[in-house]
């Protein structure tokens, strides 16, 4: 694929209140501590809407308003790319609680809620953006899946588009069939042409399970936020933290990974 | 863009497997809809429910069958969808053409394997918090179940993800797809959309009060909100035509509404957006549209946004019709059946009418089909909208 160029990037997860806290971390400038799970409160929902947009629609504000701070772009004007394995399973086991019961319930709010595409409802409403957006699911690639899309809309299109992957971790029962415990959200916004010191990103689709070597999990970093599918993120935001960049290779769906080849 | 060549499509909805016994009931004005007879459900409403789903999973032409998949309704269905038409045949083909790695899967759904989590929440012990044993999250909760499924299904090892926008997925995928094969990451797709019925879907619209008690009537004075369906529709996108038809996607256009999560911008602002972007990628203008299947789902809001989207856009010279009457509104596979019902009036020339509605709602300005008619049709578009204000549309038609 043609080159990207990375113009900002967003983290939130436990010991990884932003960016350029985790950066610090990932280059082994600043020591990692864990912190109970954030709770985000994006500053781009107005205090009346706060307790109506859905808690992924949160991680996933909040990740992406910053990865676009700085950026000199404004909410309207990007594409997005969500891309979430999980999706909000709180609201799936609270519908699937409600509809067990004799007769069945449902909320109308819970209803709307529960759309896969929800954060991108929210996103367009607050950011009051027409711009088109998509909400991917790729299973445990799903990241790497939103890399991909993000990329070919940003080549194809050439247009800045943002790309936002989240997933949070269900509660019991559902907990034991998708054992994700610790939540992560991660944004990247992608340029289609280089601007000042941006990091420029080769993104092919290549044969063959990653390179243990380029797909490490940084280690600094606790186990248990590994499994999270939107934590793949942390691999390739280790080598953009870099100013010599470096090869990442995410693992993608069965014997396929994506390479990414991040230069200065 | 350039055109993608719509090489292959399969469907299978109310209206039964394959396109042919679709079309025949698009002409006869037959619908596929029935009382609400969904396993154990008791609301009110008519749906469009596929038969036969009840049965096992089938077992291909070859003889064989996917061990690791469950056959969990939304696999069935995919399945029963794959079998038709001559689809997996042609994929084959495209696969010794293309490469099994060269060739992308993008499926559209927005309950996914919904159903199976639905039932095993409902099958828990009394007294015990756990699911039955054996349930695969994968193949159901997930989003990307069907893809899972069909991509190993047909033996194809290219990119691949599931888009769950609500009722715009399965047209988004298109989208998906285009770009995948424009930024060279294959060069063929499997793109569509699976639904099945669930009962998260009919209590949430029935708790939105969206549940017509009576067959759909999109666009009608007294419509009164959708009838839930389910189906399964397939297209092979490929950049050169293999047969002697030349339909193709020539354009798709995607906004976001930014007014309210699950009521469309009362002026279509949005949809318009989404209808202009898919002209301009076409080259055409809206003057060049023979025909619009509308989303077209029978609430008052929608039609009433749509039409103010399509009249800004074309005024009420393109001939329009919704088929929502006959298949019901498939969700995260509407955006793919209606993109194969629009290939097949293209095919032969025919534009449906809306069927139930009998009195166009007077406050409606663009041309409403009533009655089918036969008409050349060198283009048309198809429009989908969903929650969370997501729109796609879609330009079809012949490329030389």
């Amino acid at each position: 694929m043609k080159p990207v160029w990375l113009a900002g990037a967003g983290v939130l997860g436990p010991g990884l209140p932003d960016w350029n806290a985790a950066r610090e971390i990932l280059l082994g400038r600043a020591r990692y501590t864990d912190t109970p799970d954030p709770e985000p409160v994006p500053a781009l929902l107005p205090a009346n809407e706060r307790r109506r947009a859905s808690t992924p629609a949160r991680w996933a504000l909040m990740v992406g308003s910053e990865a676009l701070a700085g950026s000199g772009l404004g909410l309207e004007e990007v594409a997005i790319v969500f891309a979430s394995c999980g999706g909000d399973g709180m609201i799936t086991d609270q519908i699937c609680r409600a509809l067990a019961a004799s007769p069945p319930e449902m909320s109308p709010t819970r209803f709307h809620n529960s759309v896969h595409n929800a954060p991108a409802g929210y996103w367009s409403i607050f950011a009051r953006s027409r711009a088109p957006s998509t909400t991917l699911c790729g299973f445990d690639a799903s990241f790497a899946a939103g890399l991909l899309e993000a990329a070919a809309q940003t080549t194809v299109e050439q247009r800045p588009v943002l790309l936002v992957a989240y997933d949070l971790p269900c509660p019991d029962p559902l907990r034991s069939l998708w054992p994700v415990s610790r939540p992560f959200a991660a944004a990247l916004l992608l340029a289609p042409v280089p601007a000042g010191n941006m990091m420029r990103l080769a993104i092919e689709l290549e044969d063959g399970p990653a390179n243990p070597a380029n797909s490490a999990w940084p280690e600094m970093l606790p186990r248990d936020l590994s499994t999270n599918p939107a934590a793949q993120a942390l691999m390739l935001l280790t080598a953009a933290a870099k100013s010599a960049g470096g090869r990442t290779e995410l693992q993608y769906l069965q014997k396929s990974h994506v390479a990414v080849e991040i230069s200065p | 863009m350039k055109p993608l060549f719509t090489t292959s499509f399969s469907l299978v909805s109310a209206l039964g497997r394959g396109a042919t016994p679709a079309f025949e009931a698009l002409r006869a004005g037959r619908s596929g809809l029935r009382r609400n007879d969904f396993l154990d459900s008791t609301l009110d409403t008519w749906i469009g429910r596929v038969e036969g789903l009840e049965a096992g999973l089938e077992p291909d032409a070859a003889g064989t069958q996917i061990e690791d998949f469950p056959d969990y309704r939304v696999q069935r269905l995919a399945h029963a969808a794959l079998n038709e038409d001559g689809f997996s045949e042609a994929v084959a083909r495209a696969r010794d053409a293309h490469g099994s790695d060269r060739i992308g899967v993008f499926l559209g759904t927005s309950s996914a394997g919904m159903l199976q989590g639905e039932l095993a929440y409902r099958a828990r012990q009394p007294g015990s918090a756990a699911l039955p044993a054996g349930l695969s999250y994968r193949d159901s909760f997930n989003m990307y179940a069907p893809a899972a499924f069909v991509r190993a299904r047909l033996g194809l090892k290219g990119p691949a993800a599931v888009v769950s926008t609500a009722c715009s997925s399965s047209a988004k995928v298109f989208a998906t797809a285009s770009r995948a094969i424009a930024a060279g990451l294959c060069d063929a797709a499997v793109v569509g959309g699976v639904e099945t019925l669930c009962f998260t879907t009919l209590h949430g619209f029935a708790s939105l009060e969206l549940l017509s008690r009576d067959p759909c009537r999109p666009c009608d004075a007294s419509r009164g909100g959708i009838s839930l369906g389910e189906g399964a529709a397939f297209v092979l996108l490929e950049k050169t035509a293999t047969s002697g038809e030349d339909l193709a996607l020539l354009g798709y256009g995607e906004s976001a509404d930014a007014h309210h999560m699950s009521t469309p911008h009362p002026e279509g602002l949005g949809a318009a957006l989404a209808m202009r972007c898919a002209l301009e990628r076409a080259g055409l203008a809206a003057t060049d549209i023979d025909y619009i299947n509308l989303h077209g789902t029978g609430t008052r809001s929608n039609d009433a946004a749509e039409d103010a989207a399509v009249f800004s856009v074309a005024g009420n010279r393109v001939p329009c019709s919704a088929t929502k009457g006959w298949t019901g509104h498939t969700l995260g596979a509407a955006g793919a059946i209606e993109a194969v019902l629009t290939l097949l009036c293209l095919r032969h020339g025919y534009a449906p009418g809306t069927l139930n509605t009998r009195h166009v709602d007077p406050g409606i300005r663009s041309q409403i089909l009533l009655e089918g008619r036969s008409i050349p049709l060198e283009h048309a578009m198809s429009n989908s909208f969903g929650f969370g204000g997501s729109n796609c549309s879609l330009v079809f038609g012949r490329s030389r």
